[in-house]
């Protein structure tokens, strides 16, 4: 898979690149477009100044119009010289003030005498009279001739206003001042010319804006830092605002007029450009018309793209899919029992380390051919594993029948143990794992007892010397085993179904068969990690087959209940012991140097064949109550530890049950109990058993 | 209100007249432009009529100072500075250290008068109209008055320790009577002194002319 991922590698690479370059190129673009976007808003403020300019020359004239009225310069004329009834002047002047605003709809217009003495108002304060304004500059030049403009601040109101002299024949008569407030309606109107949000301030506060911009309220602050530049520059520069996420552009500058002395300025916004994220290429990107995108030159972008896509798949396929393929095919023939070596040249790379790897599992498991060449289940192979009680061909071996005492006599106290509520002096709680069902990995590697042979079959004399050592006082297996006893026996095998060397008084009983069987196939799957042992110093014994122990996948008893999928692999070769009775026909069984109770031959496959066949043959007896409690809780005691991860190869029924049966006798006589109730359960994440006496 | 047809008055209030003489000169002011740089877009001539005078004159904004001479024993007086037509009048007046000035609001809104860069001293406060609110002024020096509401509402006040000075008639001549001795002549025009210059007063009548210099270019380094 080098050249696939190398291949999607660079393809990833060159994505990131491309999305790094339309990233980074747009930086200096936008910089560019920020500084675009300042010399708009100093051309913004250019106009704006322009237009305020004309606009206040507009009012001159206005003014310099309202001021030629004949009316008005007589009256005018006459309170200079201080007329006898000024009310009489003033109403007459008012009344042609209010006709002109009429027209005008201005928010104030003022006239005064020649020494600055206000006759009449129409619009702010029209009420009031008589009070002098010459000192405001504008009307001071008014009073001398001049025509001009000013902005003033007037009860927190900012005016933009005109004066002009009032001329009566060859002197001046008064002035006469129009104003109107700067407001919302200047704003939108600049607004409109300029094309960016216009705010007016004053006083440290926003008069009027042409629209709710969040960072309104930050621009009195702008302007009292920026007072010198604008002072001196006339405004200020494009000055870049954050707020509440949105980004601007503003422009300061100062009205014109003494309201300058009080903050009077304009703002001129526009928003920023976002920054360029992905996000906003994103965004930009889908919302420009296809129509517009350029087609032509995007061609051989996307073709490239896309060749580069179907390369990096070819090779994806060649590399990786096929391989995959191949061997899922060669590892689906392995599960249906084609049981030959990988081809593990066809498969590239790691591929082949698999295959390789299951080449070595099946080498060292057994070669495949002698697999597919292996007698069938139930022959008598020497080594031949025992069939489990139950088992179609049980004939029986008639050197393997101990009548005699149990070789399987656990040593020590049985793990199982009630409640501790049922009693304080209950033992521990039954915890398999730990003190029962030990991994056989961890277990030393003892050969097991030889498999039954008649060559290998101790005599009853060594059976007898062999559990003589057992203690006696153990007695679980004893009623198990007469538990097995009380079954009712199946008929009797065949003569022509009984091996050669047992004599025809030697047949076994299959009652007698059944215990055997029990007594020697336990030691021989105690192996099966999570197997429940009562014996907590021999953990795992008999695992082991020896190598030479015929076929590498052996039936688990426990295929009776489960499907074919249990069949489990011999869990690890072992080297061969040394035969016992070959040569040596008095020699005793190997001791286990762990226990002695794995000191017991395990049946002839011939035995179990006989078994077996009895079984077949005849009707298929009626279960002991006990046997079916026990199945139920086999099988719960399986799916639990399947449910929980925990591997189940080794665990047959009629080991369990035999634990179960000794265990349930030991209860029975040590509390004094009806019966025991065993449940399963899970306790640290692992299957355990717990036993319960019931005594109602 | 300052009458406007103010020739040569003199102030010689306080000071004590030994060996008297008499100084008598000219200020020369700049040539005004025909049209006041007021900050505006726009300040144009009617075309009907030729412009009439400033108002108010700028000579009566010029103070002649005469500094050296002894201390005299000196009454203070009180001096009232009227508010009205929306301006202080007289614009520019000089008192003594120690001399109070009296603000009288004769204006028919509220000013509120405060001292430019000495707020400490006069901070904004509001003078109704009718009103008056007085300042008294124990240090030499200038300071400048303004109104928080009507930003040119605006005026000076000139505290001086020579009790020798005088202001301009319209024409520009000033007439003091001091004691003979040697001095200092100074000028005070446009919120600063203009000129400063030695003169010696020997006997009975004394002639000077001073010549205020333009002021600088707008933009020109000082």
């Amino acid at each position: 898979m080098f050249w696939s991922k190398t291949w999607f590698l660079l393809i990833a690479l060159a994505g990131a690149l491309a999305v790094a370059v339309a990233l980074l190129a747009a930086r200096p673009l936008q910089h560019d477009l920020e500084r675009e976007t300042g010399a708009r808003l100093e051309r913004a403020q250019h106009s704006a100044s322009l237009l305020l300019k004309v606009n206040a020359r507009k009012w001159i004239d206005t003014a310099a119009q309202v001021s030629t009225d004949a009316v008005l310069a007589e009256a005018l004329e006459q309170a200079t010289k201080g007329p006898a009834d000024l009310g009489l002047v003033h109403k007459t002047v008012q009344e042609r003030l209010r006709y002109f605003n009429e027209k005008m709809k201005v928010d104030l217009v003022w006239a005064t005498d020649a020494r600055g003495r206000v006759i009449a108002r129409a619009g702010l304060d029209d009420q009031v009279y008589k009070d002098g304004i010459e000192g405001f500059p504008l009307v001071a030049d008014a009073l001398r001739g001049l025509r001009g403009d000013d902005a003033w601040s007037i009860g927190g109101k900012l005016y933009r206003v005109a004066a002009s002299p009032v001329i009566a024949r060859d002197h001046y008569a008064g002035a006469l001042v129009v104003g109107q407030e700067v407001a919302g309606e200047l704003a939108q109107s600049m607004k409109r010319v300029l094309d960016v949000d216009v705010a007016f301030l004053l006083r440290g506060r926003v008069l009027a804006a042409s629209a709710q911009l969040p960072l309104l309220g930050q621009l009195p602050l702008l302007v009292d830092q920026h007072a010198e530049e604008m002072t001196q520059n006339g405004r200020s520069a494009p000055l870049m605002i954050d707020h509440a996420g949105e980004s601007y552009l503003v422009v300061l500058a100062p009205f014109v007029g003494e309201a300058q002395d009080h903050k009077a300025a304009y703002a001129l916004v526009v928003p920023r450009q976002p920054g360029v994220t992905l996000g906003y290429l994103t965004s930009q990107l889908l919302a420009m018309d296809p129509k517009t995108l350029p087609w032509m030159q995007l061609a051989p972008v996307g073709g490239g793209l896309l060749l580069a896509l179907i390369i990096g798949f070819v090779l994806m396929r060649l590399e990786a899919i096929g391989p995959a393929k191949r061997l899922a095919r060669e590892s689906q023939s392995l599960a249906r029992g084609d049981v030959t070596r990988l081809d593990d040249g066809r498969h590239p790379g790691r591929f082949g380390t698999v295959a390789r790897a299951v080449n070595t599992t099946l080498d060292r498991l057994g070669s495949a051919p002698r697999m597919t060449a292996s007698p069938p289940r139930g022959s008598d192979g020497p080594f031949s594993r025992p069939e489990p009680f139950g088992a179609r061909d049980p004939r029986p071996e008639p050197a393997f029948v101990p009548r005699q005492e149990p070789a399987f006599v656990p040593r020590q106290e049985p793990a199982f143990a009630p409640r501790q509520e049922f009693s304080t002096s209950a033992p521990e709680s039954f915890s398999p794992r730990r003190e029962g069902f030990a991994s056989p990995r961890q277990e030393p590697m003892v050969p097991p007892p030889r498999p039954s042979s008649p060559a290998f079959a101790p005599t009853v004399q060594e059976e007898r010397a062999q559990t003589d050592a057992e203690p006696p006082s153990v007695p679980e297996f004893e009623n198990s085993a007469t538990v097995q006893r009380n079954r009712p026996s199946p008929p009797a095998l065949p003569r022509d179904s009984m091996p050669s060397l047992m004599e025809p008084d030697d047949r076994p009983d299959t009652s007698e068969l059944r215990a055997t069987e029990i007594r020697n196939v336990s030691p021989m799957m105690t192996s099966g990690p999570g197997m429940p042992t009562m014996q907590g110093n021999a953990p795992g014994r008999g695992d082991t087959q020896p190598q030479e122990a015929g076929p590498d996948f052996v039936e688990s008893p426990s295929e009776l209940l489960t499907p074919l999928k249990h069949r489990i692999p011999t869990p690890r070769p072992m080297p061969s012991p040394v035969p016992m009775g070959v040569g040596n026909p008095g020699a005793s069984v190997q001791k286990d140097p762990f226990d002695d109770q794995t000191a017991v031959a395990s049946p002839s496959e011939a035995l179990l064949r006989a078994a077996r066949d009895s079984s077949q043959v005849a009707p298929a007896p009626v279960e002991d109550p006990l046997d079916t409690e026990f199945r139920q809780v086999y099988r719960d005691f399986i799916d639990t530890k399947q449910a929980c991860g925990e591997p189940t190869e080794g665990i047959t029924f009629d080991k369990f049950s035999g634990k179960l049966r000794s265990n349930r006798q030991q209860l029975i006589t040590r509390y004094s109990c009806k019966t025991v109730k065993f449940q399963v359960y899970i306790k640290d994440g692992k299957a355990a058993l717990k036993a319960t006496p019931v005594t109602t | 209100m300052v009458p406007r047809g103010l020739v040569a008055v003199v102030f010689v209030g306080w000071a004590s007249v030994a060996a008297a003489a008499s100084v008598r000169g000219t200020v020369m002011l700049p040539t005004e432009p025909r049209i006041a740089d007021h900050e505006s877009h726009w300040r144009v001539e009617n075309g009907v009529l030729p412009l009439g005078p400033r108002v108010p004159d700028p000579h009566l904004d010029v103070i002649v100072v005469l500094e050296g001479a002894p201390n005299a024993n000196a009454k203070v007086p009180n001096t009232v500075v009227e508010l009205h037509g929306l301006r202080l009048d007289p614009r520019v007046t000089v008192v003594p250290i120690g001399g109070s000035v009296e603000f009288k609001n004769s204006d028919r809104v509220p000013h509120t008068l405060y001292m430019d860069r000495g707020t400490s001293l006069m901070p904004p406060a509001p003078t109704p109209s009718g009103q008056s609110r007085t300042q008294k002024f124990f240090a030499a020096g200038e300071y400048r008055i303004r109104d928080e509401e009507y930003p040119h509402v605006e005026g000076t006040i000139v505290v001086l320790q020579s009790p020798y000075f005088a202001r301009l008639d319209e024409k520009g001549n000033f007439k003091l009577e001091v004691p003979e001795g040697k001095y200092t002549l100074k000028v005070f025009f446009r919120d600063k002194w203009v000129v400063s210059q030695p003169l010696e007063v020997a006997g009975r009548a004394n002639e000077v002319t001073v010549q205020v210099p333009a002021p600088p270019p707008a933009g020109a380094k000082p």
